[in-house]
Order: C-alpha cells, then sequence, then structure tokens
C-alpha cells in the first residue's frame, strides 16, 4: 500500500515541482528584465526626476521697477544694499557654532550674541540676516574665508528709495511689508511673506508690473535638512518693468508749493481752519495728469524700513496720507452751474435765451433763497449768469428743471417733492456720471471716490434750488478736471492717467498707455459753446467772478469760481474749475481750498493761476520714452 | 555529518547574502542611525547581533533531526497563536509604523507575525505528512485547513499587516499545490482570495490609494506615490554600475526606513544593475536548493517543510524586489537575509537550518 502510494505520488509531485521551478524562473526573469528597464533605458528619466527631491530655497528678491516723470526724472528707484545672510540647515547647529565664533570679531560681537541671532532670530525664515549694510570690509572678510563659514551668505538685496521725498508722494505712493489681511492674496501671486509690495499711489495700483518675479536659489538637502554635495539651482529674479508717467516734476513742485502756500497764506491771516487743499492738471484732451497736489503730505521715505512711530504720527495727523485729489469729494458750489444749465438745455427745460429778473433773490414757497449779491443784477442771461455766478438764475432753471412755477406752486406740494423735484436732481446726477462728476473718473491710482448727488430727506421745497448751485452735491477734484476738460474739448469725457507707458526693465517699451475716452457727453456742441462763453466772461468780463485774478492773465483762461457751504458756520469750500487758453484748450486745472472764510475765490483761484501761468511759461514737453537702457 | 559538507552552497550562498545585507544596513542606515541615535553604527550593530544568533541556530537546527519538529509542530503552533492574539491587546502590543506589530522583550521587538508564519508551514507540513489522503478532501482536508490558516491570516490582517498575511496565504497556497490537493479546490480558494483582497482595499480606502500610487507615483508625489518615486530615482542614481558602496544619497532620508522595506533600492542605487542581478542570483541559487531538497527530500514531512519554507523566501523576494521596481503596490515585506530586522533574519536562518537538516537526510549531493 505504501509503496504503492509512493509512485503514484511520484509523478504528479514531479510535475508540480517542475512547475515550481518554472515559476520562479519566470519570476527572476521578470524582475531582472524590470530592473534593467528601470535601471539603464529608463536611468535618465528617473534622474531628471531629483527635482522631486527637497531643496533649501532661498528667494532672491527681483530689483523694482523705477518710476520716471515724464521728462526722465526719478521718482522711485531700487538701490542695491548688500546684506550678509546665513542659512539655516536643520540640525546643524555644530558648524553655527564655528560660525559664530569666527565671525563674532568681524562683526564686532560677542559669538554668543551672534550665535544666538544665527539659530533664533525670524526662525520662520530660511536665512536669517546677520548685517543689512555690509561694510567692504566685512564682505571682502566673507569672500575670502568661505569655507570655515558655511551657510554664510552675501546677498545684494534691492532697495526702495524716493529721490523726491515729498514731491509727487500721493501719486507714488510707497511699499511695505504684506498687510496681514492680503498675505493669502499675495500668496496665491508667488509672493515670499517677507515681500514688500506696493501700500499706496502707484506702488499699489502698478504692484504687479512693477514686482518682477522672484528668483531661487535652491540648494539639494535631504528631508531632514543636511545639504548634499549637488549643484545648486539657481533661478534668477525677473526684474520689474519701469514707470513713465504723465506727471511733469517741476509743474508739480509748483503746485505742491502753490497749494502749500496759499494754505499757509490763509492760516496767516488767521483762518486756522484751512489746512488741506488739492489742485489737479489735466491735459484737456487726453486726460494725462500732469499734476496733482495734495495737502497735507507725507514723505514716501517714511515707509522704508519700517515707518517710526514718529512718523507714523505725522503721517496720520490730518489724514495726511490720504490723496484728496481723488479720494477727497468737496461741494462744488457755483462751478455746478455749467452742469445745471446743460442739464436743463439737453432737456428742454430752458432756452438759450433764458432771461430772469434777479432782484436778489427769489421767493419759494415760504422760503425766500437769497443770491450771494443781495441787490440783484436785474435782467440776466445765461452767459450773464455765469459771469456774475447769478444764483437767482440758477434757482429759476432749478425750478423749471423741476416744473414749479413760484407764482402758482403745485397744488400738491408732496407728490411735488416726489415727482418733479425728483426728476430734476436726477437729470443733474445722470448728467454729473456722463462727467465723471457722479462716477468714477477711472484714474490709475487707488481708492477714488465717486462724487453724489444728495437727494435731502426729507426732502425740501428749497433743495432743488440749492442743488442747483452745487450745494447739494459733493465731487471729487479729479471728478471736476474731467467735467471742465469735457466743457472745454467739445464733450469728451477722458479718463485721467498717471502713467503713459510701462518699459521693461532693459528699457523696452511694454505697453503704452493711450488716452482713454470714456464717453462723449450728450451736450450738443452749440450749448457747450455757450458755456464756454460764460465761462470766458467769469474771467474776463467786467463783473466777471474771477476777473481779477484772470482779466489780464496771458494765458487765456476759462474757468469758474465757486464757494460751497462746507458745514462749518461761515466757512465756505473754495473751488476753482478752468481751462486754458479759451480758443485752444491745453490744460484744464480743477483746485478745492475747504473751510476758507467767506468768498471762496480767494483761496482755489490764486493758487490756480499761479500753476496756470508755470504751465504757459514752461509748457510740458512729450514724453521723453527710451530709446534704450534708462537705468 | 558527512553529508554537510555537501550542502556547503546553501550555507555560502545564505551568509553571503547576511554578509551583503549587513554591509548593506549599515549604508542605508548610517544616516537614519545618526540622526535618531547620534551612533551611526545603531542599526548595524543590532543587525550584526542578530546575525549572529541567526547563524548559531542555523547551525544547531542543522544538526538536529528536523522530523522533531513534526512533533512539536501543535505546540509551536498554539505557542504562535497566542502571541498573535496578545500582540493585539493594547499596551502589551506595540504599534509601529502604523501597526500594532511587535511584542516588546526589553530594547528587542519580536514579531509574532513572522513566528507565525513559519510555525504555520511546520504545522501544515506536519498535518499534510499524517493524513496524505485527506487534503484531496474537501471536507476533512482542504476547509479544515482553510480554517486554521484563515483564523491565523485574520489575526495578523486584525494588526494590521496585509502584506505579511499575502505572503503567507500564498505560501500556504503553494504547499496545498505540492501536497496535491485538487486543482479546482486551489482555483476556487484563488477566487475567495482575490474577492477577499478586493474586500479590504474597499474597507480601508489606504490600501486603495497604495494601490493607486503604484500605479501612477508621480501624481501623488508628495504623498503615497513618495516611497515609490524616491526608489525609482535610486533606481535610477544607480544605473548599471551604481553609484558606488556608501555613495547613496537616497538614504540621506529620502527613502524613509531604507534599512528595511526598500534596502534593495539602496543596492541598485550603490552597486547598480549588476549589484542587484547578483543578488537576485543568488537568490536564485537558494531557492533552486531548496526546491531540490524538497524534491528529494525522503520523507512527505520534510518534502512539504523545504517547499514551504524555500516558498517563502520566493515570494518575499519576489514582492519586495517587486514594490522596489514598481510592479507592485506597496507592501512592508522585508527582503530575506538582507533587510534589517531581528525577527525576521533570525528566523530565516533557522529556516536554512531547516533545510539543511532536510538535505541531510535527502539523497543531495
Amino acid at each position: 500500500m505504501a509503496v504503492k502510494q509512493k509512485t503514484k505520488r511520484r509523478p504528479a509531485i514531479f510535475w508540480r515541482s517542475q512547475f515550481m521551478f518554472f515559476a520562479i524562473a519566470v519570476g527572476s526573469a521578470t524582475l531582472i528584465l524590470r530592473l534593467g528597464y528601470l535601471q539603464v533605458s529608463q536611468a535618465k528619466q528617473f534622474q531628471s526626476q531629483i527635482s522631486t527631491q527637497n531643496f533649501f530655497s532661498l528667494s532672491i528678491p527681483p530689483s523694482r521697477g523705477w518710476i520716471y516723470d515724464r521728462e526722465g526724472t526719478v521718482m522711485a528707484a531700487d538701490v542695491p544694499e548688500f546684506v550678509i545672510q546665513y542659512v539655516r540647515y536643520a540640525n546643524d547647529t555644530v558648524s553655527a557654532t564655528a560660525v559664530a565664533a569666527e565671525l563674532a570679531p568681524v562683526l564686532g560681537m560677542s559669538a554668543n550674541k551672534l550665535y544666538n541671532i544665527m539659530i533664533n532670530q525670524t526662525p520662520w525664515e530660511a536665512a536669517v540676516t546677520l548685517v543689512n549694510q555690509a561694510t567692504p570690509l566685512e564682505m571682502s572678510y566673507i569672500a575670502e574665508h568661505r569655507n570655515s563659514l558655511p551657510g554664510v551668505i552675501m546677498v545684494t538685496v534691492p532697495v526702495r528709495a524716493y529721490p523726491l521725498g515729498m514731491v509727487g508722494a500721493h501719486e507714488i505712493g510707497f511699499i511695505g511689508a504684506i498687510p496681514p489681511n492680503q498675505v493669502n492674496q499675495f500668496q496665491k501671486l508667488g509672493y515670499p511673506n517677507n515681500a514688500l509690495v506696493g501700500l499706496s499711489g502707484l506702488e499699489q495700483s502698478y504692484q504687479n508690473e512693477l514686482m518682477g518675479q522672484y528668483g531661487q536659489e535652491k540648494i539639494p538637502i535631504t528631508p531632514g535638512g543636511i545639504p548634499l554635495d549637488q549643484p545648486i539651482v539657481d533661478v534668477p529674479p525677473q526684474n520689474g518693468d519701469n514707470l513713465i508717467l504723465n506727471l511733469d516734476v517741476k509743474l508739480q513742485q509748483v503746485a505742491e508749493q502753490a497749494l502749500q502756500q496759499r494754505i499757509a497764506f490763509l492760516r496767516g491771516v488767521g483762518e486756522t481752519n484751512v489746512h488741506s487743499g488739492t489742485i489737479v492738471v489735466m491735459n484737456a484732451h487726453t486726460g494725462a495728469v500732469l499734476a496733482m497736489a495734495s495737502y497735507p503730505t507725507y514723505n514716501p521715505n517714511w515707509w522704508l524700513g519700517g515707518i517710526s512711530n514718529a512718523n507714523y504720527q505725522k503721517y496720520l495727523t490730518n489724514n495726511a496720507g490720504l490723496n484728496r485729489a481723488i479720494s477727497g469729494t468737496y461741494m462744488p458750489g457755483s462751478t455746478e452751474k455749467m452742469l445745471t444749465a446743460m442739464a436743463a438745455l439737453t432737456h428742454g427745460e430752458m432756452t438759450p435765451n433764458l432771461l430772469v429778473d434777479d432782484l436778489g433773490g427769489l421767493q419759494i414757497g415760504n422760503y425766500y433763497m437769497h443770491n450771494w449779491n443781495q441787490g440783484g443784477f436785474g435782467w440776466v442771461g445765461l452767459k450773464e449768469a455765469l459771469e456774475v455766478s447769478d444764483d437767482t438764475y440758477f434757482y429759476q432753471v432749478g425750478l423749471n428743471m423741476g416744473h414749479f412755477n413760484t407764482s402758482n406752486p403745485p397744488a400738491n406740494i408732496n407728490a411735488w417733492l416726489n415727482g418733479g423735484r425728483v426728476s430734476a436732481l436726477n437729470q443733474i446726477n445722470q448728467l454729473g456720471k456722463a462727467f465723471g462728476l457722479t462716477s468714477l473718473t477711472g484714474i490709475d491710482l487707488p481708492g477714488e471716490s465717486a462724487g453724489y448727488v444728495t437727494y435731502a430727506n426729507p426732502p425740501t421745497l428749497y433743495d432743488l434750488p440749492a442743488a442747483a448751485i452745487g450745494q447739494e452735491e459733493a465731487y471729487s477734484t479729479i471728478g471736476l478736471a474731467t467735467y471742465i476738460a469735457a466743457i472745454a474739448n467739445g464733450g469728451y469725457r477722458v479718463q485721467p492717467e498717471v502713467v503713459h507707458a510701462i518699459t521693461s526693465p532693459s528699457g523696452q517699451i511694454v505697453k503704452v498707455i493711450k488716452p482713454h475716452i470714456v464717453d462723449k457727453v450728450p451736450v450738443s456742441q452749440a450749448y457747450l459753446t455757450i458755456i464756454q462763453q460764460g465761462l470766458e466772461l467769469a474771467t474776463h468780463g467786467q463783473l466777471g467772478t474771477a476777473t481779477y485774478y484772470f482779466g489780464n492773465d496771458p494765458a487765456n483762461v476759462a474757468g469758474k469760481t465757486g464757494t460751497a457751504e462746507s458745514g462749518n458756520p461761515n466757512k465756505n469750500n473754495s473751488v476753482f474749475a478752468g481751462y486754458a487758453p479759451y480758443n485752444n484748450p491745453q490744460i484744464a486745472v480743477a483746485a478745492v481750498i475747504p473751510n476758507v472764510t467767506g468768498e471762496g475765490f480767494r483761496a482755489a483761484a490764486p493758487m490756480a493761476q499761479q500753476v496756470i501761468d508755470y504751465y504757459f511759461s514752461h509748457p510740458a514737453k512729450a514724453v521723453v520714452l527710451p530709446n534704450g537702457s534708462n537705468k | 555529518m558527512h553529508k554537510l559538507h555537501v550542502d556547503l552552497s546553501l550555507v555560502v550562498v545564505a551568509l553571503l547574502l547576511v554578509v551583503i545585507g549587513v554591509t548593506m544596513v549599515h549604508s542605508a542606515s548610517t544616516v537614519l542611525s545618526g540622526i535618531r541615535f547620534h551612533d551611526n553604527f545603531f542599526y548595524v550593530k543590532k543587525q550584526l547581533l542578530f546575525a549572529s544568533l541567526g547563524t548559531f541556530l542555523m547551525f544547531v537546527l542543522a544538526r538536529l533531526d528536523y522530523r522533531k519538529l513534526q512533533r512539536v509542530a501543535g505546540l509551536l503552533f498554539l505557542l504562535s497563536l497566542v502571541f498573535l492574539v496578545l500582540v493585539l491587546v493594547p499596551h502589551i502590543g506595540q504599534v509601529r509604523g502604523g501597526s500594532r506589530a511587535w511584542l516588546g522583550i526589553g530594547a528587542f521587538g519580536l514579531q509574532p507575525s513572522e513566528l507565525a508564519k513559519f510555525s504555520l508551514i511546520v504545522y501544515l507540513s506536519a498535518w499534510f505528512a499524517r493524513y496524505p489522503m485527506r487534503v484531496q478532501s474537501l471536507i476533512k482536508g482542504f476547509l479544515p485547513l482553510l480554517l486554521i490558516t484563515g483564523v491565523t491570516l485574520m489575526l495578523i490582517i486584525l494588526e494590521p499587516d496585509l502584506g505579511q498575511s499575502a505572503v503567507i496565504g500564498m505560501t500556504i497556497m503553494v504547499m496545498l499545490y505540492f501536497a496535491g490537493a485538487r486543482l479546482r479546490h486551489m482555483g476556487s480558494l484563488v477566487m475567495i482570495g482575490l474577492a477577499a483582497f478586493v474586500g479590504l482595499i474597499l474597507m480601508a480606502p489606504y490600501r486603495l490609494s497604495r494601490v493607486v500610487a503604484f500605479l501612477n507615483p508621480w501624481q501623488y508625489p508628495d504623498t503615497i506615490g513618495y516611497h515609490i518615486i524616491m526608489s525609482l530615482i535610486a533606481l535610477g542614481r544607480g544605473g548599471l554600475l551604481g553609484v558606488g558602496l556608501f555613495h547613496s544619497t537616497q538614504k540621506f532620508s529620502y527613502l524613509p526606513e531604507p534599512q528595511t522595506d526598500f534596502i534593495f533600492a539602496i543596492i541598485t542605487e550603490e552597486l547598480g544593475m549588476v549589484g542587484a542581478v547578483f543578488v537576485l542570483v543568488l537568490f536564485l541559487f537558494l531557492l533552486y536548493r531548496g526546491m531540490l531538497i524538497a524534491m528529494r527530500s525522503t520523507d512527505r514531512f520534510g518534502m512539504l517543510l523545504a517547499a514551504g519554507l524555500t516558498t517563502v523566501i520566493a515570494v518575499q523576494v519576489i514582492i519586495n524586489v517587486g514594490v522596489v521596481t514598481s510592479l507592485m503596490p506597496v507592501t512592508g515585506i522585508t527582503l530575506p537575509f538582507i533587510s534589517y530586522g531581528g525577527s525576521s533574519l533570525t528566523l530565516m536562518l533557522c529556516a536554512v537550518g531547516v533545510l539543511l537538516s532536510i538535505a541531510r537526510q535527502s539523497r543531495i549531493g
């Protein structure tokens, strides 16, 4: 039985064993073939995958783009600073001790202190800065002792500088550490957390163009943080693009000085409420911003390397950091009257031949609304009304727009307040949008505020006529500039632009920002001509409100003064909006000084005159574009 | 005694593999030892200790009559089951690398699953030898065997150590095959096994992700594909001739635990394809000798025992190298004789000792 079993079993076991031999042979052959495939024919491909290995990455900051005025004057630059850094490899305290011992005497501090800085300072960063502005002596020592100072490196760090200081501060802006609430947004763009970004002005609005791209030095390390003896991967930074502005530094300086001097003068004669003001000079056809001043102002250099507490207090005082020319909205006063007239004319609510008998004011229901000249001007037409800034005339125009007959008031006053009055305010508001007064002008600076028309609540009988003379609106200075420019240039509302062109680090033109016409205002040329003539009378007529300043001015200015109750008792916003020359407009100017005592023309108009006079004695040259390297 | 010299080749090959192993463990672990224990020789010292212990036990077992194992097989298996249950008890079993698979004995740890793997082979060999015909019967042979194996595998899966249970499952299949089980029984078993495998993957998503990672590791370079990519980079760096002994860079914490499951990657990197193929040829020779011993053994217990022990080595080599060369999903299987690990190395050398003992009785030579 046992023997029989054996003989029966033998062949089965034999074949099954043979199969096992075969299986093992096939298995081994597969593995060897696989090894050959991976190690020999695919080796190159896997070696290229070494990029998935760990690297110790140091960010190399790009040089930020420079900012030039229209003639090539540098307004913002990047200057190189030599920085000594220590690269921290994890688990490498032994060599740190040695480095600290050797380097401490050179840097003039104790080894313990240096070691402490090397290990403990800014622990979240890959490399720690040991010296910010390295001396030639320190640099040469490190260069010569490179081998005994592993991890110590010299880096050229570009540092921002604003060589003109306060000139154009609000337009240029400044850079600083990424604000905590924007960290995510900049991380997505690939910025390291310690990157400096534009926080204001053009530095902010053109951040992407100016920034450039961070470079990287990638040192191969183990996941444990130990550097490997493998080549360092060097990705050089890409420097940022430059900005060439429409701004004219000389005109800008004149505008800033005129503004500052005017405020100082007013304060000198006891007007201590006056502490701020704006003035904008713009090409009337292209929207190129030639000068833009806002007072009080600040020095962007304060922000470099972190702002000191004293400077920060100065920056906050009277909100000096605010660019009032675009962010401040002021009641326009009589500069509103052109808009009121154009709205009424285009809607057929008045004819260009409307005559009003100004007896010193107008009775509206229970209210008597005074003209500024309480004696009255008698019968006046539209041009004369603009010349003498006749309030009564425009009260009447406003009431015409609302279909309110003073001698036969509507029976249902409430219905009128919500009907005729509102539709008249809407007409003013809508035309204001077309001129950039109640809409954003779209200037290439951050923080612009749109103007607005107030719809008084509760409504009153007198707020429509008040709106007609500019007491119910608030506009930005830049909005006033686009408004007066559109009147001057035949109805084209242009977008104000501070930047003229963007150039590459090597000086090639990347982009020229062309003048942008936002819209053609819905006012016929005939009406615009009447308005222009009215503005010319205001500066040259016998009774013109600004004739005192511009009557004999060689620049042949046309414009309108404005006085608006600023909210403080007996204090008025002093406004001027004008253009020159009258017969061939080149520039549009808008200026505001709030909180002036008495009639406003004393403040804004003479300041505007100073700037206009300078412009025509030193007219802006064409923007200088580079034809090669411009650094 | 005189028969021992006959299988000197087996001894030489096994010891050669151990020498290569100790050398490579030293090379692969020197960085990790330094970082973890501030002693670059920490792992290699332990490995040398177990290599000595294992070699000693190998010679002891070679001199013993393996048939004595047949008598203690039941006891040995029962002891392993006790250990397997104990290791699952928190505070007794130690968790390393996500599995509760170690019983701590002082500074050393025993892996009960390693012990169970070998004792199950011994036990099944004894069982098959005692009831030679039952294996062909479904009720009397096949199913009870499945029950015994199933209980063991279930305990190991609970740790969880899926790789170890796969090795055991495949080994048992081969033993059944050698013992003469019916092919249709085995065929259905394979189907059930596959279904269970799929079920296990569905139960724990990390197993599925491991499978996915091996198919396309570049898609998950930072997570589950990391091991495989680092392994492939090691292979690519090694090329035909290798970067030279002790010159691996992948061991610089790129490959996690380079001294255990991925030691073959370090071999390919430092010694190149030539070195890797040499190691595989050594294994091939070992397996050839093992199978020869099985075929020529004079009794059924010896035949099945030799086949089982050889199969364990074969399966582990194929899985380990298959993982390193990205032919299989990542499973924590050591490379016999070479990977760092006390339990594994000692028991593998014991297995060689038993093979030598079987060879003494057989007609080899």
